[in-house]
């Protein structure tokens, strides 16, 4: 059963990811014999408390991944919105296949990360928050 | 240690290409429910045509419930089994520009809004 382990940081519960291209956006860009765009490695915020992995605009636009859907959402206040989705892929580790996620944008409220791992990729995960020793295990 | 569970994992079936790529709009409705929904597009998201036309049109797609749809601007391109036949579709027509594909959903309802979106 692969295992992903980290440590509990200041903002939480920490990760290193990679953020990929869509599956599908890739063979294109293959059938076209256009350049892939390398896998951008970065920190990621464990949430339990988002429905969607968000991605960093940056990274979006680093990857030039295109818009291709939306998600209905409702605002206290306000009527219903429509949230960007992006298809990327998110690797958690060398030992893991990489989760492909329909992902919002977002600007994290610290620096220190650029994914928000949500409830997409944690649905068929174990995850182990161990605030004694400050570290957390994912298993899948 | 947790015990084992099936994974399901992120690489998602390819299953056959659904056959209608035209624009037709499929049967008439029987009848026509207005689901008066105010769709304020977020800043940033490229697809408000895209998502303003998909809901006006959604009556009319009864037949095609669960399908993905492709939309690109005012444009319907057709109807697929799944979402990744009709990215591919979307990729092949259209190159790395955005472009809608959404499952029909007579009935989806929204989620709340748990993040703050820039």
């Amino acid at each position: 059963m692969p295992r992903v382990q980290s440590k509990i940081g200041h903002d939480g519960a920490i990760v290193t990811v990679r953020v990929e291209i869509g599956e599908t956006e890739e063979a294109a860009l293959r059938a076209a014999g256009r350049p892939i765009p390398i896998p951008f490695p970065t920190t990621a915020l464990i949430d339990t408390g988002a429905s969607h992995t968000a991605v960093h605009p940056m990274i979006l636009t680093h990857l030039g991944v295109a818009q291709t859907g939306t998600a209905l959402v409702s605002v206290p206040g306000q009527d219903q919105v429509s949230l960007p989705l992006y298809r990327v892929r998110i690797s958690l580790g060398a030992r893991l296949p990489p989760f492909a996620v329909r992902a919002t944008r977002i600007i994290p409220a610290t620096h220190t990360v650029a994914v928000l791992i949500g409830r997409d990729i944690l649905a068929d995960a174990t995850l182990l928050f161990d605030g004694e020793n400050q570290a957390i295990s994912l298993w899948f | 240690m947790p015990a084992r569970r099936p994974t399901k994992r992120a690489k998602a079936s390819k299953g056959p290409e659904q056959t209608s790529a035209s624009t037709g709009n499929g049967s008439a409705p029987k009848e026509t429910p207005t689901p008066a929904l105010m769709i304020i597009p977020l800043d940033g998201d490229q697809l408000g045509q895209e998502i303003k036309f998909y809901l006006a049109h959604l009556h009319e797609w009864r037949d095609h419930e669960g399908k993905h749809v492709l939309i690109k601007g005012q444009e319907h391109v057709g109807f697929y089994r799944t979402e990744e036949a009709a990215l591919e579709e979307g990729f092949r027509r259209f190159g790395r520009v955005p472009f809608l594909v959404k499952q029909i959903l007579l009935d989806e309802q929204p989620r709340p809004l748990v993040w703050t979106v820039l």
